[in-house]
This record gives structure tokens, C-alpha cells and sequence, in this order.
């Protein structure tokens, strides 16, 4: 797989590509899990597991949809095929992304992956119309785009708040491969439900308040779905 | 029934007293009951020592076990990741460039319930012991991190400790102790002991007539022993005759390059007459130079300590450090126990310092009686692990110069004469020359340095173990080259996860470190 090549939009230099339209969203084919922020819980949770996890670069916790059960390995985008009814919105804006000031969201920059194999110079949909305007898709990303740092930074509140309460939880997920024996999933983390039950009447109405209960309990329900991953499995072939 | 033990009153501020005050809050008190009270007394007056920066990894324990947040220590006392000690020029003197180092790794050597050293021993061709037993000593020639940042707090891939600055670490203590566990910390410079009729002690008294009085006394003033030596009367068992050095001269080496990768591990250097210590903290390295002055002249020990830091040394100024070796007769006496620098002193070449602490609190912690009635027999028994604790330690200092094979100055050559090392040492020794080191010569849980330790050290120094004689005992030579090189691709598959030291601090820094 080439590696991400992220530059931000530029009216003259990206003139006249197109973006092809993949609805099988093959670019995350070896990620097992993808980036989910607490505003989709609900929709997800009857797809996939939704787990914590934490990022190497800075251990910080972010929420993600589990895909796959192994490294590299996703069996809900696979094979040109979509196993879900929900697709995240971190996985429908690629191939862009937002960039920009870090420390001010209001100052969005749209990026673009130039090694993405959905650049092309004559198939899909045109970035830039011909008066070097964005084209309507193209705002309608931009509109996406915003949205998603917004809602980022609102999970990222949701999850600093899960982890002041003491209300994560590491956890060991085993999974019966048949022949191949037990294989154990590391490094995911989820929502103690006994120091859920015992929160402080403070803490429990600011989840009221915030409105985190709808996330905390799609998130546990979501838990069911270690199931579904393993009926995927056992239809699955690896391309 | 006796009088109970209630208010405890320790003596001196420096992290001997508060790592003390620390670990007596946290397994003494309880929430439910607000009568044991833990004092600690401290001299505006008095200046703490402030060079015990190395630690061991007990450190990790003790620290999540009085409550303290990792990220913050390491954020408040430029604290260092510690994964080996690095021996360098210990077996021969250096010639025209050739220098000998070994790594005494926190790792225990891999493969549980395996020892590979018969097997090491046996094979002609081999690579250093460290790096076959260990994937430690590679990941640590790379200066890499034993912590990634998606460990959790006091976890790591690889064992560690920490190096620290004293006197911040202190400090954090302090504040810890104070605003988490309830201490109370009183600034005051005791003038005078006054003892009871029975010899134990009845009330300090400060310099302004004040009285503080305790039920228990725990002795944490440094050199001065102020309550267990020169209140007391309790002697010193000196251990000059067989650990030599006995002054240190140090220096503290900011960094002109802060980008500069730091060494996890202290480098512990062999010179003419002594070594140097060189622990690398975020803002600046720590170095010290630990010699016999009846050996070398101060200057030229300066001299030594100036060369080895090099022209960085030239603006700096050096402080020299008299040094005692050896312990109190007895480390509990009446209603006084001694713990840190006041209880004994053995040069910081494996970071006992710290680490005697720890070890004495948790003990004195387990021992303390509920009333005086249980006096006398804690006494006993805490005194009788004590010394045996101590004359260990001694053993494994005194081995580290008893198997070199320097003999450029008259310091190598009085080391390595067996007049000057412990018959404890010498009979095992004698053992080891044709057996290897098992479990089992190292009955005692008090004994605070194991079997591993003593491998690392006696083969990182070519110790000759022959067992020729026995090879037959040993016949899974296929199963132990497969688990050396076991051993070597894992070193291959773990550095790439891991991140540089000085990189992952930074990070540490600025993103904390998780509890989870």
C-alpha cells in the first residue's frame, strides 16, 4: 500500500483532477479498525464493535469501529464489498482530509491525499469546476469536513471525561478461531459498567446533561457485535 | 497492655525521610481512623546531600504504591528512563582505545524456567552474555525508550527505573506527602534529644525550647545521624577495609545540545582509583567521580573527574563529598530506627541508596508494633534482617572489583586481594569456579540483590565458571542456541516499536501518561 500523501487543496495545482467514487471504500481494506466519533455510536453500534483505543503517538484515547479481528485484516470493507448500513464519515471523506491549525478549528484547511488511487484526470466527480471554483461536491466535503473536526473535538471531551471518572476499562477480548485455537485481541479498552452504576449524582447528571448517555450505551450494546465479526470471518476469503 | 505506637515523629527532609514518611502514611493510616499521626521534622538550616539520582526498579512499586502520579513525577524531577547500568573499563585497564563494557540489565534474563547460562558457558563462540540472555542490552546501546506511549502508568516493553534530580524529587515528595497523605511537616531544627529513664528516647526539643514529642523516632538525618548515632550512642560498623573508596567529588553538566540523545542506563566508568557515575537527566547529566583518597590525592581526583567530562567541565565547579562506608550496629534501637544515609552507607555503584530506603520503610512499616509490649522482638528481628540485608549488598559491591583484572594502580591491586573481600563472597565464589549460580544461593528474600544480578555481573566481567567436568548435566544445547536466537530476532521485532528515550519524554511531557 503507498503511503498517505496529504497536501491541501490547491485551486491550480488539483485544476483538473477528479475523484472516482468508490462505494466499496477499499482504501481502509487492511485496517481492522477505523476512527468513530461518539455522534455516530448509535448508527454504528448495530454494525460493528465500537472500542476505545489508544494512539501510539500520544496514548491518548480515541473512539474507533472495530473492522477486522487481526492486524491489517478488515471483513466488513472487503472484497469490493461493504458489510455495514452505516459508513463513518472518517471512511466516506477520503480522499480528504482536514488539516490545518490544530489549536483553531474555525480555520479548516481541506487536504487531499495525492497518492490516492481515486485521483485521476478525467473519471468521477471534478474537484474544481472550469471557473477554478470548488465544485459543489467539493463544498459539500468542506461542509463535511468541519463538522467532523467539531464533532472530534467534541468526542475527544466525551472520552477525557470517561477517563477522569475512572470509567474505562482495558479488556482482553478472546475469540474462538475453531481450528486455529483461541486468539486474544489486545489493547482495546471499554466502559466499565460497574463504575457506571456508581457515579456521583454530579457526574451522572453531567452525562445527562451532556447527553452521553445515548454513546455510553451504544457503545456497550456494540459489544454484541464480536459476533457478527466472526460470521464475517468464517465467510470470509482474503483477497 | 503497653502504651500504643501512635505519632511518629521522623527526622530530616531529604528523600530518605519523605520517601520514609510516605510509604508509613500510606500502610499505616486508614481513612476510618484519623489517631496515628505521622510528623516529619526539617531543618531550614541544614542542606540535604542530593546525589542519590539512580534508582532500581522497585521504584515503580513504590511510587504507584504511595499514590503518585508517573507523569508528573517524571514532568517535576527531570526524571530518565533507567533500563541497565553500563560498566565500562571495570575488567581491564583501557589501552591505546580499547575499552570493555557489560550491561547490568534490569531484564531478567528471557526464557523462564530456562537458564541459559550452563549452555552459555559451554558455547566458545559467543556473543556477550547481556545480549544473548536479554534483548535489553541492544534496545539499550540504542538509546531507545522502554516505555511507549501506549503503556500504562509504571508499565513498560522493558523493565525500568528512573534517574531523577534529588532535590526536586524531594521536594515532590513533600508536596505529596503533605497535600495527599496527610503528613505533617514541620520546619524546625531539632537542638537537643532528651532521653528517658529507660535510654529510649522521650522528646526532641527545637532550637526555640519547643518541645516535639513522639512515640516513635525514625532517624532520616543523613550523615549527622543526629538521633540513632549521636543521641543514642548506637556505633558504626565501618567497611573501609573492604569497600576502599571513601570520597566523592561531583558535578552537575548542563546540556549545550538539548536535542542530545540520553543514555537509559548509568555509565559507571573504572578509573585509577575509582569510578565515575554519569546518569543523564532531561536538563542536564549528573557526574561524579568516587575514589579511595588513600589511594589518589583530591586534586588528582579532580583531575580524573574534569578529564572524563571534558572540555564541558571547564566553567563548572565540583563538590566534594566525604563518605563513610558501612552501617549502624543496630538500625532499631528502643524507639528509633535509622533509615537512609543515618543507617549506613555503601558507595551508589548499584543505586542502593534509594533503594535500601525503600526496602528499610516497607519493613519498618510491616514490623512497627500496635504498643510497646511487641518492642523488644521487632527490634530484634528488624536488626537481624538489616544487617543481613547490608552485608549483602557489601558482597555485591566488593564483586564487581574483585573480578576485574586491572592492576594499574595500587587501588586495583589492594581490591582484588581476598584480605579485603567478605568470606561470604569468597566461598561462593570459590563455588561458582566450577558451578553455576543457582536459586538456591540465594535463600533469603532480604537479600537484595538475586541470582540474576550476580549473573550479569560476574559474566558481563568473563567470570571463568568451568564446568567441563559436568557438561553432561546439561544436554539441551539445540533447545538453548534456538532460544539465544529466539532472543536476538525478538530484538529485531521490539526496537522497531519502540521510540527514542529523549523522544518518548518529550512526549510524556506534553501528553501525560495513561492510568488505564
Amino acid at each position: 500500500m503507498t503511503s498517505i500523501n496529504m497536501v491541501p487543496l490547491d485551486s491550480k495545482k488539483h485544476s483538473n483532477l477528479f475523484i472516482k467514487v468508490d462505494r466499496s471504500y477499499s482504501h481502509v481494506k487492511q485496517q481492522n479498525m477505523v476512527p468513530l466519533l461518539a455522534s455516530e455510536f448509535l448508527q454504528a453500534s448495530t454494525n460493528f464493535p465500537i472500542v476505545f483505543a489508544k494512539q501510539e503517538e500520544t496514548g491518548k484515547f480515541k473512539s474507533v469501529a472495530l473492522v477486522g479481528l487481526q492486524k491489517g485484516e478488515n471483513l466488513v470493507f472487503a472484497n469490493d464489498k461493504v458489510h455495514s448500513n452505516y459508513i463513518p464519515v472518517n471512511v466516506r471523506r477520503y480522499p480528504f482530509a482536514a488539516g490545518g491549525n490544530s489549536e483553531d478549528d474555525s480555520n479548516m484547511i481541506l487536504c487531499i491525499d495525492e497518492n490516492s488511487a481515486l485521483i485521476n484526470d478525467s473519471e468521477g466527480i471534478e474537484i474544481f469546476q472550469e471557473d477554478g471554483q470548488p465544485s459543489a461536491a467539493t463544498k459539500q466535503m468542506t461542509q463535511l469536513l468541519t463538522d467532523i473536526l467539531a464533532k472530534d473535538a467534541a468526542t475527544d471531551v466525551f472520552i477525557a471525561f470517561l477517563v477522569e471518572h475512572d470509567l474505562l476499562q482495558a479488556t482482553e477480548v478472546s475469540i474462538n478461531m475453531g481450528e486455529a485455537g483461541q486468539q486474544k485481541i489486545n489493547g482495546i479498552y471499554k466502559i466499565n459498567e460497574e463504575e457506571l452504576n456508581e457515579l456521583s449524582d454530579d457526574a451522572a447528571l453531567t452525562l445527562y446533561k451532556r447527553k452521553y448517555f445515548a454513546a455510553i450505551y451504544a457503545h456497550l450494546a456494540s459489544l454484541n457485535q464480536f459476533e457478527r465479526l466472526l460470521q464475517l470471518k468464517a465467510k470470509f476469503t482474503p483477497e | 497492655m503497653g502504651t500504643a505506637i501512635k505519632n511518629i515523629v521522623i527526622v530530616g527532609g531529604g528523600t530518605a525521610g519523605w520517601l520514609t514518611a510516605c510509604i508509613l502514611a500510606k500502610k499505616l493510616y486508614n481513612a476510618n481512623d484519623v489517631s496515628t499521626k505521622i510528623t516529619l521534622v526539617e531543618s531550614a538550616d541544614i542542606p540535604t546531600i542530593g546525589v542519590g539520582e539512580g534508582t532500581v526498579p522497585t521504584m515503580r512499586q513504590t511510587l504507584s504504591l504511595i499514590g503518585v502520579n508517573e507523569a508528573e513525577f517524571i514532568q517535576e524531577c527531570d526524571v530518565t528512563f533507567k533500563q541497565s547500568i553500563k560498566f565500562v573499563d571495570w575488567l581491564h585497564t583501557p589501552n591505546h582505545g580499547q575499552s570493555h563494557a557489560y550491561h547490568h540489565l534490569f531484564n531478567h534474563p528471557h526464557v523462564p524456567g530456562f537458564d541459559l547460562t550452563p549452555y552459555w558457558l559451554l558455547n566458545s563462540t559467543k556473543d556477550s552474555f547481556a545480549s544473548s540472555v536479554s534483548f535489553q542490552a541492544a534496545i539499550s546501546d540504542l538509546h531507545l525508550s522502554p516505555k511507549r506511549m501506549t503503556d500504562k502508568h509504571y508499565q513498560g516493553a522493558l523493565e525500568y527505573a528512573y534517574h531523577l534530580d534529588a532535590m526536586k524529587f524531594s521536594k515532590f515528595l513533600a508536596k505529596h506527602g503533605c497535600n495527599n497523605l496527610a503528613i505533617n511537616h514541620q520546619i524546625l531544627t531539632v537542638s537537643e534529644v532528651i532521653l528517658s529513664a529507660d535510654g529510649s528516647i522521650d522528646r526532641l526539643v527545637d532550637k526555640n525550647g519547643e518541645s516535639i514529642n513522639g512515640d516513635f523516632y525514625v532517624d532520616c538525618s543523613g550523615f549527622a545521624s543526629r538521633l540513632i548515632g549521636d543521641a543514642l550512642k548506637v556505633g558504626f560498623v565501618n567497611k573501609g577495609h573492604q569497600l576502599l573508596v571513601n570520597s566523592a567529588i561531583a558535578m552537575q553538566v548542563p546540556y549545550r545540545d538539548e536535542n542530545k540523545e540520553i543514555p537509559p542506563y548509568t555509565i559507571s566508568t573504572a578509573h585509577e582509583a575509582g569510578w565515575t557515575w554519569d546518569i543523564g537527566l532531561t536538563k542536564r547529566r549528573g557526574v561524579g567521580y568516587v575514589y579511595s583518597s588513600n589511594h589518589t590525592t583530591h586534586d588528582r581526583a579532580e583531575e580524573i573527574l574534569r578529564s572524563y567530562v571534558g572540555e564541558e567541565a571547564a566553567e563548572l565547579s565540583a563538590r566534594r563529598i566525604p563518605m563513610e562506608i558501612g552501617y549502624r550496629e543496630k538500625f532499631w534501637h528502643k524507639n528509633c530506627v535509622a533509615i537512609g544515609l543515618a543507617a549506613g552507607f555503601v558507595e551508589p555503584l548499584e543505586a542502593t541508596a534509594l533503594l535500601v530506603v525503600e526496602a528499610t520503610a516497607k519493613l519498618l512499616a510491616e514490623k512497627l508494633p500496635s504498643n510497646t509490649d511487641g518492642m523488644a522482638y521487632a527490634e530484634k528481628s528488624f536488626n537481624s534482617i538489616g544487617r543481613y540485608a547490608w552485608d549483602k549488598v557489601i558482597d555485591f559491591i566488593k564483586l564487581h572489583y574483585f573480578l576485574s583484572k586491572r592492576r594499574d594502580h595500587d587501588f586495583w591491586l589492594d581490591n582484588v586481594d581476598p584480605a579485603t573481600a567478605p568470606e561470604s563472597l569468597l566461598e561462593k565464589l570459590n563455588y561458582w569456579r566450577s558451578n553455576v549460580p543457582t536459586q538456591s544461593d540465594f535463600a533469603s528474600k532480604y537479600e537484595v540483590f538475586q541470582l540474576e544480578n550476580y549473573q550479569y555481573v560476574l559474566y558481563g566481567m568473563e567470570f571463568n565458571t568451568d564446568i567441563s567436568q559436568i557438561s553432561q548435566r546439561y544436554p539441551h544445547l539445540a533447545l538453548a542456541e534456538k532460544e539465544i536466537d529466539n532472543i536476538q530476532k525478538k530484538t529485531q521485532q521490539i526496537k522497531m516499536k519502540l521510540s527514542s528515550h529523549r523522544e518518548i519524554l518529550k512526549k510524556i511531557q506534553q501528553y501525560g501518561i495513561s492510568k488505564i
